[in-house]
């Protein structure tokens, strides 16, 4: 197990807002009476979320690349903490602490992130929806009070762009694709490059990737003598004098190194990649995609099974919302790389501004709540709206920040 | 106005770097009394070149005060440099390789990882690390900056950095971390622990430079000072 400290009290049960800080944040949004009551109207308490928060947590589950985007400071003892850099995490935590089974849970506050172009210091407002068991029910639900989130703060014409990995996995697996490369093609999803990339490398000629090896470990691999490869393994572990307590052990290794030796020899055909490909770069209105996924399905033999139900049952939900100003899109390709993302995102933008940040950002996190050490699996999906990036586009947001200035240089 | 041109102020570093600017027609005037840290240049001509005044600082402060634009040009390994802060080209160029200092930052792990030979590889074992062993794959190492950007180059997140000031390369066999990030020169210590370089492990290919602030104030005979300054040292190893 990881050390994960869970901060203490990080989940308030009352409705409204006790805390004098969060007290304040909210007035800075346009009126805590509104904002309060909007997240009443959604089942939704309002958790007492920390500045400062331990770092450990976040560090764990989004991988130390984060550390160069977040502010971090120690205490004496050089216990990490960081300047809360998003508010998902902890109250995930909180949830997990809570023991409850599930939670709706809304927050606004400031947050404090390393970043190039905008300021470093700055609102964001959102629901994480945690413990739901109707997934269809619970994303249709997080778009939806997303959507209504960015038109309280004043936005209007929207577009919206969403994924779904599942989508992709299911792609994957009805291809009948190693195990080994649907978890790394998995893991790039979303990021267009490095899965280009990695396509590449699994369509193209190989060298000997097992040229390196000692060759008397190749000659017992090659033969498929698991048990003496791991001998051969085990021993030179002892012998660098490597603890199999304290990181990877033999068995690990031979594993990986078998499955290593059997794939050395496959190559992604040219027709599956295709199919992969003409899969990723659909990119249209999602109203329209259930067809297209369908007929690609079709075409290429493959069977989307229940993941094109959900998405089929979601779309109809989604449009069921009758969302007025705001058109929807599905773009294939897109996914979140953070690995404890798991089914449907989306994100936000103003209309016809395709290339700017998002306004808002959402998405299922499946896996979360088990990185920060839950030992059961526990569904939750959740949004953040950008509110500075809003107060580019809307009067009220605007206000919103000017006020924040004046309370700060008044102080 | 003068120029500053920082030199290491002990060691091998600092005889090497005296050597190779004599070698390009320059003599490094040492300061004075013992006590002093300034000293002087001259020129091909053996006169004192006016505009310049010579620092004698350590290696890494060097890198600092180019970041922080406190002095003009200075001599000091590429790895430092780039450690020191992230996009290190935004606040200084490097002039010229001095073709002493080798050292390569390398990423390496246990010889009985047979299974991994790239970068690549690393990118599996650590997603599948996390799954297994309910922690991050953990990284030695004093090179956070270089690490963080290389790892992040291969798209690889999920892992932690323990900080390591001292014999990294103990740090598998005692448990400490699983992989390392270190300099080496000969690779002997490395092989020592039974460890190796993956393939596309080397992060930086190190060796002493000839480094100009980017953030440093010029006037128009500084810069033409600087110019040729880094000229010739670059020309000495052609």
């Amino acid at each position: 197990m990881p050390s994960i400290e869970m901060p203490s009290k990080s989940v308030d049960e009352q409705v409204a807002p006790t805390k004098p800080r969060a007290k304040m944040q909210l007035a800075k949004l346009g009126g805590e009476q509104e904002l309060s009551a909007f997240f009443k109207a959604r089942n939704c308490t309002m958790p007492h979320v920390g500045l400062l928060q331990p770092a450990d947590p976040i560090l764990n589950a989004a991988g130390e690349d984060i550390r160069r985007r977040i502010f971090m400071t120690a205490d004496q003892g050089g216990t990490s903490f960081c300047l809360r850099p998003e508010f998902t995490i902890p109250v995930a935590l909180g949830h997990i602490e809570k023991g409850k089974a599930k939670g709706r849970y809304g927050y606004a506050g400031t947050v404090f992130r390393l970043r190039d172009e905008e300021p470093q210091e700055f609102v964001q407002v959102g629901i994480e929806d945690i413990g739901a068991k109707n997934r269809i029910a619970a994303d249709t639900r997080s778009l939806a009070d997303c959507v209504e989130t960015l038109r309280m703060l004043g936005a209007k014409r929207l577009s919206i762009s969403t994924g779904d990995q599942a989508i992709f996995e299911a792609v994957l697996q009805s291809l009948g694709l190693p195990q080994a490369w649907q978890e790394r093609l998995g893991r790039v999803f979303g990021d267009t490059k490095r899965l280009k990339s990695d396509l590449d490398k699994l369509s193209g000629k190989k060298g000997d990737e097992l040229a390196s090896l000692d060759p008397k470990l190749r000659e017992v691999l090659e033969a498929g003598d698991e048990e003496a490869v791991k001998k051969i393994i085990a021993k030179q572990m002892k012998a660098s004098g490597l603890s199999p307590k304290t990181g990877r052990t033999p068995d690990e290794i031979t594993a990986r190194l078998m499955q290593k030796a059997e794939l050395a020899a496959v190559n992604l055909s040219a027709d599956k990649r295709h199919a992969l490909e003409s899969f990723l770069s659909l990119d249209l209105a999602m109203d329209k995609a259930n067809v297209k996924l369908w007929a690609l399905a079709r075409k290429y033999d493959i069977s989307l099974g229940d993941a094109l139900e959900d998405f089929h049952k979601r779309l109809t939900a989604i449009e069921k919302l009758q969302l007025e100003n705001v058109s929807i899109k599905y773009r294939a390709g897109f996914g979140r790389s953070l690995d404890y993302y798991t089914g449907f995102v989306f994100e936000v933008r103003k209309s016809g501004k395709p290339d700017s940040k998002p306004l808002a950002g959402g998405g299922r996190y499946d896996h979360l709540l088990n990185v920060l050490g839950s030992k059961q699996d526990i569904p939750a999906i959740g949004f953040s709206v950008w509110v500075d990036r809003l107060s580019r586009t809307a009067d009220a947001a605007k206000k919103l920040q000017q006020m924040q200035i004046q309370n700060r240089s008044a102080k | 106005m003068t120029i500053t041109l920082a030199i290491p102020s002990k060691g091998r570093l600092k005889e090497k770097t005296v050597d190779a600017f004599t070698k390009a027609g320059f003599e490094v005037k040492l300061p004075q009394n013992a006590r002093s840290y300034r000293g002087s240049l001259n020129g091909p001509n053996n006169k004192p070149i006016e505009n310049v005044e010579v620092a004698f600082m350590s290696a890494s402060e060097i890198a600092r005060e180019l970041i922080a634009g406190k002095i003009h040009l200075g001599v000091t390994g590429e790895d430092l440099a780039r450690e020191t802060i992230a996009q290190a080209d935004k606040y200084m160029s490097f002039k010229a390789k001095l073709g002493f200092g080798h050292a390569d930052v390398i990423v390496a792990v246990p010889d009985a990882w047979a299974d991994v030979e790239t970068m690549a590889d690393m990118d599996d074992v650590a997603a599948e690390f996390r799954k297994i062993h309910n922690r991050q794959l953990r990284i030695a190492t004093k090179y956070w900056q270089l690490t963080q950007n290389f790892f992040a180059d291969h798209g690889i997140a999920m892992y932690r950095i323990v900080e390591s000031l001292g014999a990294t390369e103990g740090a598998p066999a005692a448990g400490t971390a699983d992989v390392i990030v270190d300099i080496t020169s000969t690779g002997s210590t490395l092989r020592a622990n039974d460890l190796k370089i993956l393939s596309d492990g080397i992060i930086l290919k190190s060796e002493a430079n000839l480094i100009q602030s980017k953030t440093a104030k010029y006037t128009r005979e500084d810069r033409a000072t600087a110019k040729a300054l880094c000229l010739a040292l670059a020309n000495i190893n052609k």
